[in-house]
């Protein structure tokens, strides 16, 4: 033991009496009073520890404490010190956290918060006082739902309720022409009203169902382009909960377009094979699956490129 | 043989060290730092040569960022080779708690803005206030942080700067863009838009390409408003049954989806529409994992309050300054000792 502590302390003599120097040691474990760093350390904790007992920071005291007697486990002072301090930290704790609990039961929030507070600042590491004081500052916040600034959120509604929600002039100038189909005027109407409002849920509501009435139209009258260009702008201004049945119909839609295609591409297949062509490859491009689609294009495909091979020119328009 | 082989080295130490004392020339290879006492909360080294808080936190705390629980355990940023010093092991919760009161943090709402000196409504601040108000926040030394940080302050995790503020803006209109932003840009305050998804495209509101580009810049943070802008609490004739929870889940659920889906990222904070909730609406957004919701609530936010009824001062068009600086107020006095 002699022989593997001498090193250690020829070290430590040294490093006492050389501050300066990058100086090299090995691990010591000796008394602080042979170790000036440590004993250094040690005094520097003591009077830390005591000016924070004296300011009533009784944990954070206590910590610097428990340095002291890490350091120096034969010291007295620390030890006696660590046990009189956890005493009178349990207690108050117990106190505050009874006096805090009184309070909560007969409903005195403010006093219990004030005392839940007291443990935190005694010690900040309390969780108990935590989850008092959360507990308290929602049940505050939650009770007073009704009590928040009333004017304000008065003003707040009729702000939402005049922009997001309806307005009689706008519903006057808005219900004729839905009545009488003139979507294109709602949609008019609603832009206009939008932009003056911008969150209003009303013109929104209306400019949407006047689009998805123009797609049912533009279906009716076999004006499938039109239809899936309306279908795009509902896209936009639709919720997700809502995309699924757009997507489903954009689909029906399109197969729509790939059968008109197909029977436009036939019917003039003899007196325009290049536009048949181009018309049966936009039907197959829509509605992929469809074999007599793609038969028909294959075969009108077939024709122009004979005719280009036997006439060396494009089929006569 | 070990007798002599220990004679020896303690010789070769004693002459290096002692060459070192005298001349102050020879350098010799930087010790590590060695523990002298070790506890489950704490340990006890003497630094080595090269040893600073961040690398005795990279040995001990296995994360150099933890580096300031070490400075404030010895009251020193730097280290003399030989010093003895305390590694808390555990880290403190910071609850911003003392003797004589305690800090909060407000959190600024606001909706619209207006050009130039317009403020349409109440609701409408214009440019030149909200220029104005940032300005004030800046030559008076707050510090605006995120709401990221505002949920690390909350779990005790992170002490804030003593007067931290958060700005919110509500609903996602386009002047958010074109006003606020360029503005909080100026300054450098990060802010948080809290976006309803049913008005994201439509007529004055915020488009996505908008709202990317205003997350990549980094200062803005997109969260959720809800899907329609109705009210989380029960309704006049609605009971709370089933129904009412559906209607909640879908408020919440739909935005979450559309908004992370858009934005790329995951949704975590959530306002209240018109700030009113109920204990179904804060249990839906507990389970679904959301750190923030806030009301509109007058008051600062101490670090013991819940994360998921924050209050929020809003600011209007007719609020003078005077009125502008009773909002950030950053501390409660009280006698607790």
């Amino acid at each position: 033991m002699k022989q593997r502590l001498l090193p250690a302390i020829l070290t430590g003599l040294l490093l006492a009496g050389c501050n300066t120097s990058n100086s090299n040691w090995e691990p010591v474990s000796v008394p602080p009073g042979n170790d000036t760093a440590l004993a250094a350390f040690v005094t520097g904790k003591k009077q830390l520890a005591k000016d924070l007992e004296l300011k009533g920071r009784l944990v954070e005291a206590r910590r610097e404490w428990r340095y002291v007697s890490a350091a120096d486990p034969k010291d007295e002072e620390s030890r006696t010190h660590i046990a009189d301090l956890t005493e009178i930290i349990d207690a108050r704790k117990a106190e505050y956290l009874k006096e805090g609990d009184a309070a909560l039961a007969k409903g005195q929030t403010r006093q219990a918060q004030a005392a839940f507070l007291k443990l935190l600042v005694l010690d900040p590491s309390d969780e108990d006082a935590v989850t008092r004081l959360r507990k308290i500052d929602r049940t505050l916040a939650l009770g007073n739902q009704g009590k928040k600034d009333k004017e304000a959120l008065s003003d707040y509604r009729a702000t939402v309720a005049r922009e997001q929600d309806t307005s009689e002039e706008f519903e006057a100038q808005v219900n004729v022409p839905m009545k009488k189909g003139d979507y294109r005027k709602v949609i008019d109407v609603s832009d206009q009203f939008l932009k003056r409002n911008p969150g209003s849920k009303s013109a929104t509501g209306y400019r949407k169902s006047a689009y998805i009435s123009l797609i049912d139209e533009s279906r009716a009258k076999g004006r499938y382009r039109e239809a899936l260009t309306y279908l795009d702008t509902v896209s936009e201004m639709a919720g997700d909960d809502e995309k699924p049945a757009l997507e489903e119909k954009a689909r029906a839609v399109r197969l729509e377009l790939a059968g008109q295609l197909y029977s436009q591409g036939l019917a003039v297949m003899n007196s325009n094979l290049s536009k048949a062509v181009e018309q049966l490859a936009e039907a197959v491009s829509l509605d992929p699956d469809n074999w007599r689609y793609k038969q028909s294009y294959n075969q009108a495909h077939k024709m122009q490129e004979n005719l280009g091979r036997i006439g060396g020119s494009k089929p006569k328009n | 043989m070990t007798r002599t082989l220990t004679r020896l080295v303690s010789a070769m130490a004693f002459a290096v060290l002692a060459a070192g004392c005298a001349t102050e020339q020879v350098r010799v290879e930087a010790p590590r730092d060695t523990v002298v006492a070790r506890t489950d909360d704490f340990v006890l080294v003497r630094a080595g040569a090269m040893d600073t808080p961040r690398t005795l936190a990279k040995t001990y705390l296995n994360d150099e960022n933890k580096f300031a629980a070490i400075t404030e355990a010895n009251a020193a940023e730097t280290f003399t080779p030989g010093q003895i010093v305390a590694i808390p092991l555990r880290t403190a919760k910071a609850w911003t708690v003392d003797a004589d009161g305690y800090q909060v943090v407000p959190i600024l709402c606001y909706h619209q803005f207006g050009a130039g000196n317009r403020a349409r409504n109440r609701m409408e601040v214009s440019q030149n206030a909200f220029e104005q108000q940032m300005a004030w926040l800046k030559d008076n030394g707050y510090t605006v942080v995120n709401l990221s940080d505002m949920h690390a302050f909350l779990s005790g995790e992170k002490a804030l700067p003593e007067k931290a503020v958060v700005i919110t803006i509500d609903d996602g209109y386009r002047s958010t863009y074109d006003i606020a932003f360029p503005i909080l840009k100026k300054y450098g305050f990060p802010a948080t838009v809290y976006v309803y998804s049913d008005f994201v495209g439509g007529g004055m509101a915020l488009t996505w390409a908008q709202m990317t580009e205003m997350e990549d810049s980094g200062l803005i943070d997109v969260e959720s408003h809800s899907k329609t802008h109705t009210s989380m609490a029960l309704l006049p004739k609605e009971t709370n049954g089933p129904a009412y929870k559906e209607r909640i889940t879908r408020e919440i659920v739909t935005p979450d989806g559309v908004l992370s889906s858009k934005l790329g990222k995951p949704i975590r904070h959530f306002a209240y529409p018109y700030g009113d909730t109920s204990p179904t609406a804060m249990s839906i957004l507990q389970e679904r994992g959301y750190a923030t919701a806030t009301t509109v609530q007058r008051g600062g936010n101490p670090s013991f309050a819940d994360p998921l009824i924050l209050r929020r001062d809003m600011v209007y068009s007719d609020d003078k300054l005077s009125d502008f600086q009773k909002y950030v107020a950053v501390r409660v006095d009280m006698k607790l000792r």
